[in-house]
């Protein structure tokens, strides 16, 4: 399967720097489901789950608010506070 | 001539002062390369922003309506500007002995309350000893927030950020700045006052362009709803680093400052024991020249 990197980045550090084939994201307007070769897009991010899945491993976050940019290459969040659950 | 006891006690005193100085140096020290460490995460997560933020501003245009008021479009509103309200975000350090950390800052800022005069209406006083020096000044709105260095996260500047922008609106200021110390290396740190508020599309040169995201849709589609959220996130990610930057700056200029102290108190041993031992050395001399005279009064 395709993956695309992905980083998650907070004021404390860069909290995440991994790639994933599939990625969803809580968008204000609704979830985001990115796979690779999604278009590129500048979203903000509501309280939610973010979930990152790479083969049979699913990975669980919580942020409380962001920004989520989406290039061909990479995927980067932004978020003032998350936690892996 | 100062007695061997009075020397004697005089260097145990100094001893003892250096080493608090030398134990001091070594904490510094120990929280600096952390303190680094936590200030580039700040300075990495604000250039993230930043990029999202004047990318954002170059595909939507300058924002309108009430968040007008944060970005700045250098041309005819210059004179206005100048001439509007101000606030001044003065970080300093909680505590002192870290040389002319303090002083060179609060100087800066007492000499940009002096130049402005009454245009200055809120006064953040981040630091105890910055909200010790203006305990009694006569600015209208002064808000303290001290003891927190130790040990803050982001939520701190997000509070502070918080605060600053509601007083933005409330008090209809036209800008606001911050005098803090800039972290330049181990042995130079450098005053610095940055523009926090309003937001110029000057900014943007800090985001180098061939680094910046180029997006071309934006969710949600209002692009007011976006800015609403990312201006003040960029703003409150611009005064954590700036904290984070102040409070590095801090522990390599207590370093500094303990280690010259360390090595000033070695060389005053120095020279207290070397006239120690010239007072002793008088001292066996008039005892030998006794002990001659009386043995010559004996023969």
């Amino acid at each position: 399967m395709r993956t695309i990197p992905c980083e998650i980045v907070t004021p404390e550090r860069v909290f995440l720097r991994d790639s994933a084939e599939f990625i969803v994201a809580p968008g204000r307007e609704g979830e985001l489901g990115i796979l690779p070769g999604h278009t590129r897009l500048l979203a903000q991010l509501v309280p939610g789950n973010v979930r990152l899945v790479k083969g049979h491993e699913t990975r669980w976050f919580v942020i409380a608010a962001g920004f989520i940019h989406i290039e061909p290459g990479a995927v980067k969040i932004v978020t003032p506070e998350i936690k892996e659950q | 001539m100062p007695s061997l006891a009075e020397l004697r006690k005089k260097i145990k005193g100094i001893s003892s002062t250096r080493q608090i100085t030398k134990a001091m140096k070594m904490v510094a020290g120990a929280r600096f390369s952390r303190a680094a460490r936590q200030m580039n995460d700040a300075r990495f997560y604000e250039a993230e922003l930043g990029k999202l933020l004047f990318d954002f501003l170059s595909l939507a245009g300058k924002p309108r309506g009430r968040l007008a008021l944060l970005y700045h479009t250098p041309g005819a509103s210059d004179a206005a500007a100048q001439e509007g309200k101000k606030g001044i975000v003065v970080v300093a350090a909680d505590k002192g002995l870290c040389g002319d950390f303090n002083n060179s800052i609060l100087r800066e800022a007492d000499n940009y309350c002096k130049k402005n005069g009454e245009r200055v209406a809120v006064l953040f006083a981040i630091g105890h000893k910055a909200a010790e020096h203006y305990k009694s000044s006569a600015i209208a709105r002064k808000i303290n927030y001290q003891q927190f260095f130790n040990r803050f996260d982001f939520s701190t500047a997000e509070t502070i950020g918080q605060e600053a922008l509601r007083l933005y609106f409330d008090e209809g200021l036209s800008g606001y700045v911050v005098v803090h110390s800039h972290f330049k290396s181990i042995i130079r740190q450098q005053l610095t006052v940055t523009r926090l508020l309003p937001v110029e599309a000057a900014d943007a040169s800090a985001f180098p362009r061939d680094s910046m995201f180029r997006c071309t849709m934006i969710e949600p589609a209002e692009e007011e709803a976006v800015l609403q959220a990312l201006l003040p996130m960029y703003i409150k990610a611009k005064l954590y680093g700036i904290l984070r930057d102040s409070f590095t700056a801090e522990l390599a200029a207590r370093m500094r400052a303990m280690d010259n102290a360390t090595r000033n108190a070695g060389s005053l041993i120095d020279s207290i024991t070397l006239e120690m031992n010239k007072v002793r050395q008088s001292v066996i001399t008039r005892e030998l020249s006794e002990i001659i005279a009386t043995n010559e009064v004996v023969k």
